[in-house]
């Protein structure tokens, strides 16, 4: 299942009491997958059943990278610092995908921020690459 | 469409002589990891001590300030006074108490000890950009011509308890400038620490903890030189000042080797080269200036 559209916003918890969105480069937004991982369990010595059987087992969830304009007005860039200072952080960071036009959080989950690239070309503006790294339950997921 | 569009300059840290060492950075046990003060010269109460630090197993210096003040000091003696006007770099990472701030004093003095000039940081809580509570705090100045004596203090006088880590002072150089695709990573290991209790408590997802931070390799394109006379050499250490925005002065600063250089020399063009940097150690974030 993927979220795309200019019509939603990533925030992140900055400790503030608010929520600060990312100043995030146009586009769509990076895919959130969630997914059960499965065990192929089929066993020799059924030969009544020919069909395979899985077992179900942890989510997988796709990791994500999104591309952060440097700059923006004061909450943007409080998100951005906030988002860089929590590089390898063992608490992570607290990010929701929200959309903005039925004010709904349709994702919340603590990530760890697992890098930074910074990308400085002479004709664009200066940006981050920052990945994320989905660490245990989301507050709010598909599946919720 | 062009933005912001501020580039790299590459520093070369000019290594001096120090007593009979050629150093790059100019002070003497920077990380305090001989688990001492012996290279330093401290007021109030201050200590090495074990543990504490940003990252890592290594000796942090403690300072106890009861409200009189507490400070290190270190003065750095060059075996001769330069020659011209040299620009220098003094860093600290630092970690106060909230609300509480210090002070990073660099003096430069001549042969005869007189003062050639004075520059100082405030040192706050607030970093611009934090590690668990530990903040970059570094100030591009002018070393004057004539300078024999570099005297680099952390002070407080306010009631706190503060820890310094990994101080520098470089005499640098800009070597390179790069006028093509710039990109720096870092990247943090993770390990996925998914147990049977967390994987319930944690309805199926998985859970990780970060291992070990790591500046990757950056390739510098197309660079040029503000120094015909100077030759790069591979394995060389720089000082790389990666800034972002000239404006607000928020940059990326780090120590690297070049490690690979590539010279081009197109008979219709100018020389062109690409090296690549590889990150050694820590980088840090910051955006502070001198006073």
């Amino acid at each position: 299942m993927a979220e795309r559209g200019y019509n939603y916003l990533i925030q992140v918890d900055t400790g503030t009491d608010s929520w600060d969105a990312l100043r995030i480069r146009g586009g769509s937004f990076p895919e959130i997958n969630q997914v059960h991982g499965s065990v192929d369990i089929t066993a020799h010595g059924d030969t009544s059943l020919p069909w395979r059987t899985h077992l179900l087992t942890l989510y997988e969830a796709q990791n994500v990278t999104v591309n952060v304009l440097s700059g923006g007005d004061t909450s943007q860039a409080l998100a951005r610092t906030f988002l860089q200072s929590k590089i390898g952080d063992a608490d992570g960071v607290a990010l929701r995908l929200v959309d903005s036009s039925a004010s709904a959080v349709v994702w919340q989950a603590t990530y760890l921020v697992t890098g930074c690239t910074l990308r400085a070309p002479l004709d664009d503006a200066v940006s981050y690459d920052y990945g994320l790294l989905l660490n245990g339950e989301p507050a709010t997921h598909f599946g919720s | 469409m062009a933005l912001q569009g501020y580039l790299a300059g590459i520093y070369r840290s000019v290594g001096r002589t120090v007593g009979t060492t050629v150093k790059q950075n100019l002070l003497d046990d920077p990380g305090f990891e001989s688990g001492t003060l012996t290279s330093w010269s401290d007021t109030g109460t201050v200590v090495a001590q074990s543990g504490g630090s940003r990252g890592g197993s290594g000796f942090v210096a403690k300072g106890t300030d009861a409200g009189t003040g507490a400070s290190l000091s270190q003065t750095v003696t060059l075996a001769s006074a330069l020659a011209s006007d040299v620009a220098c770099v003094a860093k600290v990472w630092a970690k106060m108490q909230t609300g509480k701030s210090a002070l990073l004093t660099v003096v430069f003095k001549d042969d005869a000890d007189d003062t050639l000039a004075t520059k100082t940081m405030t040192i706050t809580s607030t970093p611009s950009y934090s590690e668990n509570g530990w903040g970059l705090w570094s100030m591009r100045i002018t070393a004057p011509e004539d300078t024999k004596k570099i005297v680099y203090t952390f002070s407080s006088n306010a009631d706190q308890t503060w820890y310094i880590d990994d101080c520098g002072l470089m005499l640098l150089q800009q070597i390179l400038g790069a006028t093509g695709e710039l990109s720096a990573s870092i990247t943090v290991q993770t390990q996925d620490i998914t147990t049977f209790a967390s994987a319930a408590a944690n309805s199926g997802f998985r859970s990780h903890y970060p291992v070990l931070r790591s500046g990757e390799t950056i390739t510098v394109r197309t660079f040029w030189s503000t120094d015909d006379t100077y030759q790069i050499t591979e394995q060389e250490p720089v000082y790389v000042l990666l800034y972002v925005n000239t404006t607000t002065h928020e940059r990326w600063e780090f120590w690297a080797y070049i490690s690979g250089i590539t010279q081009r020399f197109p008979l219709e063009g100018v020389r062109e080269g690409d090296l690549t940097l590889t990150v050694e150690g820590d980088v840090g974030f910051t955006s502070a200036v001198a006073n």
